[in-house]
């Protein structure tokens, strides 16, 4: 069952599979490239002047052992997120097989062979060349071979920092808690590593034959640089506009929303980097640097979080003074608002708003001590969590429950508790019989969803104001729950639920 | 006039021990010097020597009148036939590529080297089916033959050879032993031929030298066997 539904999944959404597949390749491959070519002078070097082994296999042995985790945190800073960290990390990574490899394989050749090679008047260069390397190369290939099989794998995590491959979809299937997207990417990844580990594999068989001074065997080394250069350029295409997005269902639906409707409306190319590690901070940094040009933002979230303002309750005015800053100081524009607010908002069962005709928060206070209230632990800890709020509605509960995040519908399903703060975006809303109560003293921070972008791109592509000047209040709160509830629930990939709502509202046409 | 190895006062030590002692020694063109000695007795240094892969502790060696110290190495031993015994073919080249090593080190044409090797190879009756195979599918007698062909291929006037037929058995040897006779006298080369085989020793040499324990002992001029 399990098999024939990820066989289901691959084949539905191939067209999300196969560029993943693709720049996989191409991160790998540049990767591979690089690394060979590093390690492998590295490897020459040490092996002609001696002083320098210790410290240099010492040291990549040392790297090696990093976690590839660590290593993300101490680059990213540096080099930013994207491919080129992802390249930089998987080729420190693939250093240690290529140095040892070549190293070993040109030192274990025997010293009568390297003598009579001398004593025949070879100069040093062409002893390397015609002697140590052709004799090293079985070695050097089964350290090649590990390392390009590493690589593939180790890939992987190159979208954790907002690089391409597939794992992008392992990343993606992860958050929107889809077992299936997972499993496609792994066995993807996977499929990949074997193939190229057994065209490595049958090279290595041809090499040991000796056979690889046939002009066939260095034909085929250069028709696979061309197929090299080839992906590298299908992959490395140039795009007119990078689009970053955070984690998460709803970030990936906005950021696809912008995809699309970008691309639909004008002919420039988008560039989309879905779940940029360090996400919000990590984004507002690369927008600033210019690495990426738009994303969705929340209001809230950039005046207390980036800015690190105190609130203002008047969000008209915290609107007005967000867009002044981010103008001025990071020319960075708050060009359209979709309408709805990610935020709080308290929640009971629709019978109990039934039973005691509630319709607006602060018509809890009367009862509040018949109802049991339930949240996650974090919200009694916070500062304007559960103490503030009770202070704000005068709410006196008969109990309070801590719980998991996750387990709080179900609790509210099952009476267990009666009333919660929910987000107000949250899919899993719609498939509960619940009221939404209105925060009539507006207590809840507003996290108002817009879009920023760098004002550089903007006068590059002025055309870009218009088209996305025409999502402003396009989406309320129940509209981004229905699609945050296709995506999570119903396992449903976020492009093409992004693709449909900008149909169904008019915004690009149906094509099908 | 004709002089074309000379060593002046040469001595080597490997670590404490004084592997060659003092050996002064004069070679004219067109000789073919055979040099005895049981093992150990520095034979094999004398003749590294001479291609500077070894260098002196005292002393000079001068090849062609050039202090082989101060010359350009490579070039020289690129005039310089090299054999050894198991000779080491290149494991990783065809017998042709092995053969053409060094006119391809040296950039000669082509057509050229494959002229050269047809030539070798008839010189050393050898099978032309056997240019593309390598090394590990031949007899030691046939490694042996591919090995001079490689020395003689970029026409040397020297060859420096450290017992060639030892490890060969007594009838391809002595075949071999007449084949070096038969080149020697058609390219009248100079030959520095170590072995520790009297017999070889005085059926190949136009002069025989013995080395013991690192000094040459005696210069004698072969009494004809026939």
């Amino acid at each position: 069952m399990l098999g024939k539904k990820t066989l289901n999944v691959l084949i539905d959404e191939r067209d999300f599979f196969i560029p993943l597949v693709m720049e996989h390749i191409y991160i790998s491959s540049i990767a591979v490239m690089i690394s060979t070519m590093l390690g492998l002078g590295l490897g020459v070097f040490i092996s002609q002047y001696k002083y320098f082994k210790f410290p240099v296999l010492s040291l990549t042995n040392l790297i090696y052992t990093i976690p590839t985790i660590a290593m993300l945190g101490f680059l990213t800073p540096m080099t930013g997120v994207g491919n080129i960290t992802a390249i930089i990390v998987l080729v420190i990574y693939a250093l240690l097989p290529m140095v040892r490899n070549t190293y070993i394989g040109i030192t274990d050749i025997s010293n009568d062979i390297i003598e009579a090679a001398n004593a025949m008047g070879s100069t040093k260069f062409q002893l390397l060349t015609r002697i140590k390397l052709p004799l090293a190369l079985p070695v050097i290939l089964t350290g090649f071979r590990n390392m390009v099989v590493m690589t593939i794998s180790l890939a992987g995590i190159a979208s954790f920092i907002g690089a391409g491959g597939l794992g992008t979809a392992i990343y993606r299937g992860i958050s929107t808690n889809n077992v299936q997207v997972v499993l496609v990417g792994s066995i993807l990844i996977a499929l990949l590593a074997f193939i190229s580990d057994q065209i490595l594999i049958h090279f290595l068989k041809l090499v040991k034959l000796k056979k690889y001074l046939n002009l066939k065997i260095k034909s085929s080394i250069i028709t696979v640089f061309i197929i090299f250069i080839f992906i590298f350029n299908l992959a490395g295409k140039q795009y007119d506009i990078s689009i970053a997005s955070k984690l998460g269902s709803e970030q990936f639906i906005l950021s696809e929303i912008l995809t699309i409707l970008i691309e639909e409306n004008s002919d420039l190319k988008v560039k989309l980097y879905k779940g940029v590690g360090g996400s919000t901070a990590g984004i507002h940094e690369g927008m600033i640097k210019g690495q990426f040009d738009l994303y969705p933002e929340y209001t809230g979230t950039a005046w207390l979080y980036l800015l690190q303002k105190e609130y203002e309750p008047d969000h008209d005015k915290l609107q007005a003074q967000l867009e002044k800053i981010y103008n001025e100081e990071y020319g960075i524009e708050w060009i359209s608002y979709y309408g709805f607010n990610n935020s709080y908002a308290l929640t009971v069962r629709t019978e109990t708003a039934d039973k005691y005709n509630l319709q607006k928060s602060s018509d809890v206070t009367a009862i509040a001590d018949e109802l049991v209230f339930g949240a996650n632990y974090d919200y009694y800890e916070r500062d304007d969590g559960f103490n503030a709020m009770a202070d704000a509605y005068n709410l006196k509960f008969k109990k309070t429950i801590d719980m998991e995040i996750g387990l709080r519908y179900i609790a509210l399903e099952s009476k267990e508790i009666d009333i919660l703060p929910i987000f107000t975006t949250d899919g899993e809303v719609l498939d509960l019989d619940v009221k939404i109560l209105e925060d009539d003293k507006h207590f809840f921070k507003k996290y108002m969803a817009g879009n920023v972008i760098r004002k550089e791109i903007l006068m590059k592509h002025p055309e870009l104001r218009d088209i996305l000047g025409k999502l402003n209040n396009t989406m309320d709160n129940e509209e981004i729950s229905k699609l945050n509830y296709e995506v999570n629930i119903k396992k449903r990939i976020d492009r093409d639920v992004a693709r449909e709502w900008l149909i169904k509202k008019g915004l690009i046409e149906d094509k099908k | 006039m004709n002089q074309c190895i000379r060593f002046e006062e040469v001595t080597k030590y490997y670590g404490e021990k004084k592997i060659v002692d003092n050996v002064s020694l004069s070679i004219d063109k067109g000789e073919l010097v055979t040099v005895l000695g049981p093992s150990g007795s520095g034979k094999t240094t004398m003749l590294k020597m001479i291609n500077g892969i070894v260098q002196p502790d005292n002393g000079s060696i001068y090849v062609y009148d050039q202090d082989v110290a101060k010359c350009d190495i490579v070039n020289l031993r690129r005039r310089i036939g090299y054999v050894v015994q198991e000779t080491v073919l290149f494991p990783h080249l065809d017998i042709y590529h092995n053969i053409s090593y060094v006119p391809n080190l040296i950039g000669i044409s082509k057509s050229k080297t494959k002229r050269r090797v047809r030539d070798l190879v008839d010189m050393l009756q050898l099978d032309k089916s056997m240019l593309k195979r390598y090394c590990d599918e031949l007899s030691g007698g046939e490694k042996q033959r591919i090995g001079i062909a490689r020395a003689l291929a970029a026409s040397p006037e020297i060859m420096l050879m450290d017992e060639p037929f030892g490890a060969l058995d007594p009838e391809t040897r002595a075949i071999l032993q007449d084949e070096l006779l038969r080149i020697w006298k058609e390219l009248h080369m100079t030959i520095f031929f170590i072995t520790h085989d009297v017999s070889e020793a005085e059926k190949l040499g136009s002069r025989i030298l013995v080395m013991n324990e690192g000094v040459l002992e005696d210069k004698v001029t072969p009494v004809c066997v026939d």
